[in-house]
Order: structure tokens, then C-alpha cells, then sequence
């Protein structure tokens, strides 16, 4: 795919999401470790987000079938006032309800290593090369969107952002390997995170969605019952290497992701000397419309 | 004497750069026979190239079926005579790159002394004539040995951990060059084996995203070009579409070194429809003295 679309926040704008972040939009985490979303808080900044109808438009280009999947927003506020979960848990609540999946953990997942987990599968707590893949692939219903706030991101350490449209690796297969990637028979391993259980249930890789096509997919973990599928597989990978585009997401800026239609990765990054240096940014789950806001599935 | 040239299976990840997504997972079930209870083992998620183990032509995604099972080989394919090949003076070219333990001392952030290591790789090379000086050396010729074992001596690095593909010494073994492959599918070998992760030029282990690729533009375009020039993974192409199998992993004690010895390496007789990429595998040499 080419480089991502991006909308660059004017003066007025970043104006409005700042005063709107002040809110306080999570209650602290009780003894169960998940924060709550303050669902009257987030309704009550609705208002206040008007001027932001641009964004929304923008945003809106991600829910369009064959339409734009991946899009970053620039000149977010910034700054030690500004909350960083506010500002992401806004903006993501312009493009729908912010949603958790059970097992899986908060609202918002720091992405950010944790040293003594090199020798994992790659994750979201260490520095290992992620190829990409669409997130959640082990549950039933996968969140549509996600939103990705680079808090802390240094292009000379690595870590630059993978991102592939489906559709444009979909053009470089055949249709026996379309068949094979269609046919639910892939089951996908939960990380040693997730504390939803694992299903064992058996997933198609693609689903054809009116002219476009879905995707659920994970390498790492991923299993086929017989050699065409898996093949498929392999062949499903060249083709994703050979469309995705690689971009540093830099500090600031905040990647909106159509997780239906587009996969996104990392490259390896180095291991930071302290927590503060080192890469982080913040994830947070976006549902179709219709689910209540801070759903938590 | 018999020599054990296998790693053992212990649960625990093998030397490699693929984090094992599931261990192997040991469970047991009992049943009653005749009055008297048994009890018999089951291990899950039981990889079939799992430490040391035979790649088959299934192995390779791009080479066209049908391949036969791994049982449907005959015994004959995995016993005879081999010529244990010490190429352990290749390893010159990279050992000052490497502490005692294997780790590489260099590092990504460092541009121009990691091109200059990647640029030491292509040292690694076993030539055509290197395998017949050290044929000569073990007093054997290709048409009268049954499969070929490098002892490329990495295998002092083996350890039961998983490490970034660029960061570990085990992973830089010497490796056939092209016309080496040519005169072993030539003379009809049955097998070669290597006591290291694979017989291929390490940069192959290069084509993703690694740190010193990601941090160093002039190292991802050497390694382009590269690869460019190296179809994907020449070697397992060249033998397992000739049907010459690949013993992986191997454990090799210096002490055969440029000798013949007689070597037996049997998968189990698994016939499951499919099973054609991989099995696991106990080798042994046998030597006079």
C-alpha cells in the first residue's frame, strides 16, 4: 500500500480536543485492574467536540467498505497537561464507541517493552519484530478499528510502523489460494496475556465482503490442518511483504486502523536503557456503531 | 564406539529465532488390560523439526507435490557410510566477531563495522574445491558414502534458547556453495547433515525486518542485494528437489572430524497423509575405534 492518508489538526482544533481532554474520561483502576470509562464525562465532551467535524469526516472515510484503512492524525495536543488517554480515548469516540475485550485488559494497553520478555512471541511487551497482523485474531468478534498514540517513538531506534491493505495483497494471489484463505480452518493461539480462554474454533483468513475483503490474520501461532492451507499461508505472507508500506509513527501522531482491512506491524526496535527512552505508545479498541460506549465484550 | 549425534528433546525451547508458540506438553492417560492398569504417555505440540531432525522435500512450500510420507522412505535412505567433514577453520572469518559465548560483540547501531561482518559471511562458503580437499582429508569419495556430515563446529553454541536471528553465533555456520550442492545430488547422496541450524548462507536469516537492517540503511541494501542474488533458500531447493534429505541440528564431537563412519539416523515410520516436511530423528555414528 502506499503511505497512509493524514489530517493535520489546525490550531483550532487542537484548541478544542486539549480544553476536552482535561475531563477526567477514566475512573482509576479498582481492584480488578480494569479502569472504568466515565460514559457521562465522554457524552458530556460530545459538545464541546463539534468543531472537530472535520476529523470526523476524516475519520468516518475509515467505516466505507473498500475505503480508506489506515488514517493519522498530526498536531494532537501535547504537552505534560494534556492527559494522553483523554486525548486517544476522544478521539477514537468520534469514530465510535471505545470498547475492551474481556481477558484482554484496559481501555487503553501501553505498548511498550518489558525486557525480560525477549525470548516471547512478539507482543506488545517486547522489542521483537511484529509481522503484521490484525489484532484480536483469537476472538469470535474482532474489534473493527483501533487506534494507535505514539507517545514516545525515535526513528534512530528502529520500530517503524508496518502497514498492508488486504486488497492490494489479495491481488497478488491466485484464486486456489483465495479459496484455501476463505475456508474456516485456521485457529489462531492466544498470547499467554489473554486471559479470555481460547475458543480452539476454526477461522477463515479472509471473508468476502460485498466488492472488498476482510481479514483476520496472525502468523505467529497460526495453524492449518492440512498442507494446503497452509501453503496458502505462506503464499498469503510473500504477498504481504511485497504490498506493505513502512512508516515512523512519530511522536504525536495518532494512526486510526481498520483492523477488518488493513494489517499493521513493527520492525524489531532497540531495547531502551530506561522505561521513560524507550518506544511506547498507546492502544485503544474502537466497536462498530451501535455498541454503548465502554463496552466491554 | 557409538556416538549420540542428536539433540535431546527436553520441553524447552531449542537453539533458534522462532519463539516456540507452544511447547511440548506432556499429558498421560491409564486403561486397564487383563487386570492390570497401565499408564501411557502423550506429548502435544510435538514439532516435527524440533532440535535434531530431517527436513523432506514437503519442507519446502514452493517445491510441487506430491512428496511421499516420511515412512514411505525406505531404511536404506538414513544408514551407511559417511565422510564427516570438519570445516571448523571457516569459522575464522567471523569468529572476532563473537565472544566466548556466542554473542555477537558488535553492535546494530554500529554501521560500518556490522556491514563489514555481513560482508565476512560470504567467507563461510564451503566451495567445490574446499569439499574435495576435505573428502581427501577423511580418504573418501562422494560415489562411495551414503550422505555427507559438516561438522561446521557452531554446535559448541547450541543451547536450549531463543535469540534474535543477527545476535547469535549458532546461526552463522559455514554453508555449501552452489556447486558443492550440484556434485552431492551428482554422486546420488541419500543425505547431508550439519551441526548448526542449516546449511544455507546466513544472511537468508536476514529477510524480515532485524534491528541492524531497520537501524543501518547501507546494511538493508547489502542485504537486498543479496538476497537478490540468492534465490530463496538455495541449498534446501537445490538438495530436497533431488531428494538428497537434510539432517539438521546434528550434535558432531570434534573427535570425527574428517573421518568415515558408519551412521544410521531413522525417523519413525509415520505414514499420516501429509506428513512430508519433517521428522525427528535419534542419528548415531559407529565407529571402529
Amino acid at each position: 500500500m502506499g503511505a497512509p492518508d493524514r489530517y493535520r489538526l489546525d490550531a483550532d482544533e487542537q484548541s478544542v480536543l486539549r480544553e476536552a481532554a482535561r475531563s477526567p474520561l477514566f475512573t482509576e483502576a479498582p481492584e480488578n485492574g480494569q479502569r472504568g470509562l466515565v460514559v457521562g464525562a465522554a457524552g458530556a465532551a460530545r459538545e464541546m467536540l463539534e468543531p472537530l467535524h472535520g476529523v470526523v469526516v476524516a475519520l468516518r472515510a475509515l467505516q466505507v467498505a473498500g475505503g480508506r484503512n489506515v488514517l493519522v492524525l498530526e498536531n494532537l495536543p501535547a504537552g505534560d497537561e494534556v492527559d494522553a488517554r483523554n486525548v486517544l480515548a476522544i478521539v477514537g469516540g468520534l469514530l465510535g464507541p471505545v470498547i475492551a475485550y474481556r481477558g484482554e485488559g484496559d481501555y487503553i494497553i501501553e505498548i511498550r517493552e518489558d525486557p525480560r520478555k525477549v525470548a516471547d512471541r512478539p507482543s506488545f511487551a517486547n522489542a521483537r519484530e511484529f509481522f503484521p497482523h490484525t489484532d484480536l485474531s483469537y476472538v469470535p468478534e474482532p474489534p473493527p478499528f483501533f487506534a494507535l498514540h505514539s507517545i514516545v517513538n525515535n526513528a534512530d531506534e528502529g520500530g517503524l510502523s508496518v502497514f498492508c491493505d488486504i486488497e492490494d495483497a489479495v491481488r497478488e494471489l491466485d484464486a486456489g489460494t483465495l479459496k484455501e484463505l476463505s475456508t474456516p480452518q485456521f485457529s489462531f493461539l492466544a498470547p499467554p496475556h489473554y486471559q479470555g480462554g481460547n475458543g480452539r474454533s476454526a477461522f477463515p483468513i479472509l471473508v468476502r465482503d460485498g466488492s472488498s475483503w476482510r481479514v483476520r490474520f496472525r502468523r505467529d501461532g497460526l495453524r492449518a490442518p492440512t498442507r494446503a492451507g497452509i501453503s496458502a499461508v505462506a503464499a498469503l505472507a510473500h504477498a504481504i511483504i511485497e504490498t506493505s508500506h513502512r512508516m515512523m509513527l512519530e511522536a504525536g501522531m495518532l494512526a486510526i486502523i481498520s483492523n477488518r482491512s488493513a494489517l499493521h506491524g513493527r520492525t524489531a526496535f532497540s531495547p531502551s536503557a530506561t522505561a521513560e527512552q524507550g518506544r511506547h505508545i498507546n492502544r485503544m479498541y474502537v466497536g462498530d456503531p451501535g455498541l454503548p460506549p465502554g463496552a466491554i465484550l | 564406539m557409538i556416538f549420540d549425534l542428536s539433540r535431546a528433546v527436553t520441553g524447552e525451547p531449542p537453539c533458534s529465532f522462532t519463539p516456540m508458540d507452544r511447547h511440548p506438553a506432556l499429558s498421560f492417560k491409564e486403561g486397564g488390560s487383563h487386570g492390570i492398569h497401565f499408564l501411557t504417555s502423550e506429548i502435544a505440540h510435538l514439532a516435527s523439526n524440533l532440535c535434531t531432525h530431517i527436513d523432506f522435500p514437503g519442507h519446502l512450500a514452493s517445491l510441487p507435490g506430491p512428496h511421499r510420507q516420511v515412512g514411505a522412505y525406505e531404511l536404506e535412505r538414513f544408514v551407511g557410510d559417511v565422510a564427516v567433514l570438519d570445516f571448523t577453520a571457516k569459522l575464522d572469518a567471523v569468529d572476532p566477531y563473537f565472544d566466548s559465548h556466542g554473542h555477537l560483540t558488535i553492535s546494530p547501531r554500529q554501521s560500518g563495522e556490522m556491514l563489514s561482518f555481513l560482508r565476512a559471511l560470504d567467507d563461510l562458503e564451503v566451495r567445490l574445491d574446499d569439499l574435495q580437499d576435505a573428502l581427501a582429508r577423511a580418504d573418501a569419495t562422494l560415489d562411495e558414502l551414503s550422505g555427507l556430515l559438516f561438522y561446521s563446529g557452531v554446535g559448541r553454541h547450541w543451547t536450549y534458547n531463543t535469540f534474535d536471528s543477527w545476535s547469535y553465533a549458532y546461526f552463522y555456520s559455514p554453508f555449501m556453495s552452489s556447486e558443492a550442492c550440484d556434485a552431492v545430488v551428482d554422486a546420488g547422496l541419500s543425505f547431508v547433515g550439519i551441526d548448526a541450524f542449516q546449511l544455507e548462507h546466513p544472511l537468508i536469516n536476514f529477510s524480515g525486518d532485524a534491528l541492524p537492517l531497520v537501524l543501518s540503511p547501507e546494511c538493508r541494501d547489502y542485504v537486498s542485494d543479496k538476497l537478490s542474488e540468492l534465490s530463496p533458500f538455495p541449498n534446501h531447493q537445490k538438495l530436497l528437489s533431488s531428494d538428497v534429505l537434510i539432517y539438521e541440528n546434528l550434535d558432531i564431537p570434534p573427535s570425527l572430524g574428517d573421518r568415515t563412519v558408519q551412521f544410521s539416523g531413522v525417523p519413525l515410520n509415520l505414514q499420516l497423509p501429509e506428513l512430508t516436511d519433517n521428522a525427528l530423528a535419534r542419528p548415531y555414528a559407529v565407529t571402529g575405534s
